[in-house]
């Protein structure tokens, strides 16, 4: 985002959106471009304040170029010149509708993906169903470790596993220190499926535990109490640091 | 607690680079009702354009006192919204922001970043969430309470001063705890980097040889590397070495510690910018399992007394029998100790090399191999080292003369006669790290190691930032990784004090001496230990830490007479919100 | 126009269930107007009955529960302070309710809506303040007993000697160390409000007793004492004497 605010007169694209021409600044999404011009796309695993992910695949649109359609996330792609962008075709909609229905194979009981599939016509429940233990209500849009990472500066939480065992977790499955019980995570989730639980022990990776009734999240435990010589709240933050921290 | 006795205080202030961070706020920067701010309305959500009427929010907004600008977009945080911004910060004039729009806590930065750039103070800024905290939760009454809300968002930032990041000198020294192997490489990569350093070491020798443990280094030639760099340390003009000594007591914070260290002339107090906690490890105290008498069963580290021939036996063993796991591995203390199977493997390789008509037989229940190489297995082998596989469920047994242990790759009993057993027990922090880590508050596991705050995949950080712990403090380890550890952690302390100077946000309080009666209850409140009473040539006066202060503001809603000032969060501020929030 | 009150939202436990009740849609009432702060710690005493005065029906303190402060402590000092607050209120006639703390994980969107939606209503139940001439004045001389050095004191003071010891080493009993305190607060708004009678105009013993409701007797005791620390003297040679400020 940084380029925007740098560089001076930027190049003007000019493309089609939905048979509207349309003009934006060279580096715009179709995504963003579609939200200023007041188009709805739906999203889930979209949030202005953290970096782009394209994992949910529900914003896809068509884009024709150089006389090739396809479907695209739009939140990822870029415009270009002499772009046609459509937001609501019959296969558009087919494509949605597809993704909430794999999203409800994992996650049927997601009240806020129930809301998406009303709004898109998916009939509940959905085609397929993973095994009942592999079902939750994560649909790993990653908002979660994005907020971590970028916002917070914590980055206790990340991608782990892989296939179906893919989850969010903090390192080894174990409750880290890295976690500042900050409960961002939990508000962005869009499925409202992180909680913030108390535990009354502490189990990190050395197996050590402390009698100390600390608060902590469901995935990474590790609210400290802070304590004199804790980490600067602004080390954690990147506020006023401008790079310039010492480690 | 501050660190008033030893000097000058520490630099608080603009970048001492003389480069600011950012181009500073436009000169004239006015508060109050001439401040020319700009109110960002988006509209972002469902409910806002269902809930909110923007065009009746954009009038009042530019009603209000001290707005220069009101602009309404669907989206202010997406590129074109920031660019749009940045027009009008260079047409309008604009110099503090307030942004009618979602939350403070996720889109702060977005909006904090996008200032900076277009060469406005970031902290000139507020937003007034009329999504989550308004147009989302209030079916009835949104806009009475969005508009309120913006009002009091106008009059904060109307009332707000510009604040810079605050840089605070480090002090260009380092503290570093324990001399033996990672201690002394700590503070040899600390003082090759131009960096004064004090070594402070319980045991009145170096090299981890501590009083009452005769404890040596697996590997013949280790011993040597481990004295020559000792002998390298005390004639390094930039190390000064504290031998029957420790630490006693740390006040401050990173970059400017005071460190109060007892030596056997007394106590020292010194400002460090940096603390190098490399207390190590020593072996568990055996118990007396398996008979241990420190004769004709010993622990690793005897026996090295042995094949060092600082201790003599009257006759050569002719069977020599080690022991892995001892003592580890079970219920009572779960973790593998890592090392004891490089240990059992050199000393057997030394032993056989020593006494080539001796044998040596490994019972091992697992081998650990991250500070074992196969290669040194290998080594064993050809060297005639016999090892056997015993299963936790059927421990070896000693009967007389013999060891009966079961052996799970052969697959049946066996029995060898000994004349020396050889017991790896696991390994225990050093005597130093419990006192140190009390002392410096960072916390120990359960085990009394010093864990980094997010195990194994950020092992260079520390929670106690400034404080850096290696080697076998932290969790036992190889020789070689004590010297990669401490030769690592080192340099990140070596790259920060040479740097100079920490810079923290600048919301902290600040004390306004000429208010300041001294009374301490400042001091009483304050959770980090971040303000404090000092002896000035006005009197006592409250002082506060910068590198330390949160910016919580309790000192300041606590002083009895307002002496303190919370940036960002001051009294001027707040209260034209309270009165925007509810005056008709 | 309908009531407001104002919530002191710390930015860590407060901001973030109120964004969390904004993310699930939680409804709660919309009289209420926040101010974000970094820790409940920073909300001055003060602050809460210059929202009374201003307009407010209430003010509330929504933090992070006792013990679970990102700033250690700072919501332990915020309830106390609350407490003195109220039992001002208390003294000066008013609701001590009127001020309180909420203290609810930050990820409880259910409990800020449930903490909000009942505060409002305990608000309407009250009925508005009493905004009359006397009502105002005698919030403002509550403001100033708030502001003033002495309590200011030993709000902060009273709560370190009840978490540890007094000077002499003796853990008082919290009710006696409270009764203590709240006698100095009772003593204290009387003065305010003798001092505040007398800065705007000089007046005798008995018409400043009439003009505040007080017992005569009392308002002579106050006002010797307060000439006795020269905080009061008298004015001209008249006969009854009035008594004036003195000017600090």
């Amino acid at each position: 985002m940084s380029d925007v605010l740098t560089s001076e007169a930027p190049a003007m694209i000019r493309f089609r959106i939905d048979g509207r021409e349309a003009a934006f600044e060279d580096g715009t999404t179709v995504l963003e471009a579609a939200r200023v011009l007041g188009i709805e796309i739906p999203t889930l695993c979209f949030n202005e304040a953290v970096s782009v992910y394209g994992a949910c695949r529900l914003c896809v649109v068509e884009v024709t170029t150089a006389g090739r359609t396809r479907l695209t996330a739009s939140c990822t792609y870029p415009i270009a010149e002499g772009l046609e962008v459509r937001t609501d075709t019959a296969e558009i909609r087919r494509a949605r509708r597809l993704v909430v229905e794999m999203l409800l194979a994992k996650s049927p009981d997601a009240g806020p993906l129930h809301v998406v599939a009303d709004a898109l016509g998916v009939k509940m429940p959905g085609r397929w169903a993973l095994a009942p233990e592999d079902q939750n209500d994560c649909i790993l849009c990653g908002l979660c470790a994005r907020v971590c990472a970028e916002i917070v500066g914590a980055a206790a939480i990340d991608f782990a596993e892989r296939g179906t065992r893919s989850a969010v977790v903090p390192f080894f499955h174990r409750h880290t220190e890295a976690c500042i019980g900050c409960a961002t995570c939990v508000t962005v989730c869009p499925t409202h499926y992180l909680k913030v639980e108390d535990l009354h022990s502490r189990e990190v990776a050395h197996a050590w535990d402390s009698a100390d009734d600390e608060r902590r999240c469901i995935l990474c435990s590790g609210w400290r109490t802070v304590a004199r010589f804790h980490e600067n709240p602004a080390a954690l933050l990147g506020i006023g640091t401008h790079g310039k921290e010492a480690p | 607690m501050n660190g008033s006795s030893t000097g000058v205080p520490p630099y608080c202030g603009p970048d001492p680079s003389g480069q600011p961070a950012f181009e500073p706020a436009r000169s004239g920067v006015e508060t109050g009702r001439s401040a020319r701010v700009g109110v960002l309305l988006c509209v972002c959500g469902p409910e806002m354009r269902k809930r909110l009427d923007f065009d009746a929010l954009a009038s009042f907004a530019s009603s209000l006192d001290a707005v220069g600008h009101v602009e309404t977009h669907p989206a202010w945080c997406l590129r074109p919204g920031l660019r749009r911004l940045r027009q009008i910060v260079a047409e309008k004039g604009i110099e503090r922001l307030v942004v009618a729009g979602c939350s403070y806590r996720t889109h702060r930065q977005i909006f904090a970043t996008a200032l900076e750039r277009c060469g406005l103070n970031p902290y000139l800024f507020e937003i007034a969430n009329l999504k989550e905290q308004c147009a989302a939760v209030h079916p009835e009454g949104a806009m009475a309470r969005a508009m309120d809300q913006m009002a009091m968002a106008v009059a904060q930032v109307a009332a707000l001063e510009p604040l810079e990041p605050i840089f605070v000198r480090s002090e260009p020294r380092a503290l570093v705890i324990g001399g033996s192997l990672s201690g002394l490489v700590a503070a040899e990569t600390l003082a090759g980097a131009g960096i004064d350093t004090i070594l402070v070491e319980q045991a009145d020798v170096l090299g981890g040889r501590a009083g009452g443990s005769r404890e040596r280094w697996p590997g013949a030639d280790f011993g040597d590397e481990i004295d020559e760099r000792a002998a390298a340390a005390r004639s390094n003009s930039l190390i000064t070495i504290h031998l029957s000594s420790k630490l006693v007591r740390v006040a401050g914070g990173p970059g400017q510690f005071v460190v109060t260290v007892q030596t056997p002339g007394g106590e020292t107090a010194v400002r460090v910018g940096a603390i190098v906690l490399a207390t190590g490890s020593r072996p568990a105290p055996p118990g007396g399992v398996y008979g241990h008498d420190g004769k004709r069963v010993r622990t690793q580290e005897e026996f090295m007394e042995l094949l060092r021939g600082k201790a003599r036996v009257p006759e050569t063993p002719l069977s020599i029998v080690m022991i892995q796991c001892v003592g580890s591995r079970d219920a009572n203390r779960p973790y593998c100790s890592r090392v004891c199977c490089l240990y059992a493997v050199q000393n057997a390789i030394e032993a056989r090399k020593k006494w080539p008509d001796t044998q040596v037989a490994i019972l091992f229940r697992d081998l650990e191999m991250s500070c074992l190489t196969e290669r040194d297995v290998k080594h064993a082998l050809e060297a005639g080292v016999t090892f056997h596989r015993y299963d936790p469920a059927s421990p070896p047994e000693i009967q007389g003369q013999r060891v009966s242990v079961v052996d799970t790759l052969l697959g049946r009993r066996v029995e060898i006669l000994f004349d020396l057993l050889v017991l790896s027990v696991g390994r225990i922090p050093g005597e130093g790290t419990a006192g140190a880590a009390r002392v410096l508050n960072i916390d120990t596991d359960a085990y009394g190691f010093v864990p980094e705050p997010v195990v194994r995949l950020r092992p260079q950080e520390h929670a106690g930032r400034g404080i850096y712990v290696t080697g076998s403090a932290h969790w036992p380890a190889s020789p070689e990784e004590a010297t990669y550890q401490a030769f690592e952690m080192a340099s990140r302390a070596a790259m920060a004090l040479q740097r100079g100077w920490l810079s923290t946000r600048p919301i902290v309080a600040t004390v306004d001496e000429s208010r300041c009666l001294g009374c301490g209850l400042c001091a009483s409140m304050c959770g980090f230990a971040a303000i404090s009473v000092v002896q000035t040539d006005k009197g006592r006066k409250a002082t506060v830490q910068t590198i330390l202060c949160k910016g919580c503001g309790t000192c300041t809603a606590g002083c009895p007479v307002f002496a303190i000032r919370s940036a960002f969060y001051g009294d001027a501020q707040i209260a034209p919100a309270i009165h925007a929030a509810v005056t008709p | 126009m309908s009531k407001k009150f104002i919530g002191f939202v710390c930015e860590w436990g407060g901001y973030t269930a109120a964004d969390l009740a904004g993310f699930r849609r939680v409804a709660y009432p919309a009289d209420l107007r926040t101010i974000r702060v970094e820790c409940t710690g920073r909300v001055d005493p003060v602050w809460m009955l210059d929202a009374l005065i201003e307009g407010a029906e209430g003010a509330m303190i929504i933090g992070c529960p006792m013990g679970d402060s990102r700033h250690e402590v700072g919501n332990y000092r915020a309830q106390e302070r609350t407490r003195w607050v109220a039992k001002g209120l208390a003294l000066a006639g008013e609701r001590p309710d009127r001020v309180r703390t909420a203290f609810l994980p930050s990820e409880d969107a259910e409990g800020y809506a449930r903490t909000v939606q009942e505060f409002s209503r305990l608000l309407d139940a009250f009925g508005p303040l009493d905004r009359s001439e006397k009502g105002v004045e005698r919030l403002r001389a509550l403001r100033e007993v708030f502001a003033s050095e002495k309590i200011r004191w030993l709000v902060g003071q009273g709560q370190n000697v009840a978490e540890d010891a007094d000077a002499f080493r003796e853990k008082i009993p919290p009710l006696e160390l409270d009764a203590r305190i709240e006698e100095v607060l009772r003593d204290e708004y009387r003065r305010v409000r003798i001092l505040r009678g007398l800065r705007r105009e000089p007046m005798s013993v008995v018409a400043l007793a009439t003009h505040l409701e007080l017992p005569a007797q009392a308002v002579m005791r106050d006002v010797s004492d307060l000439i006795g620390i020269g905080r009061l003297a008298i004015e001209g040679h008249g006969d009854p004497p009035r008594f004036r400020e003195v000017a600090r």
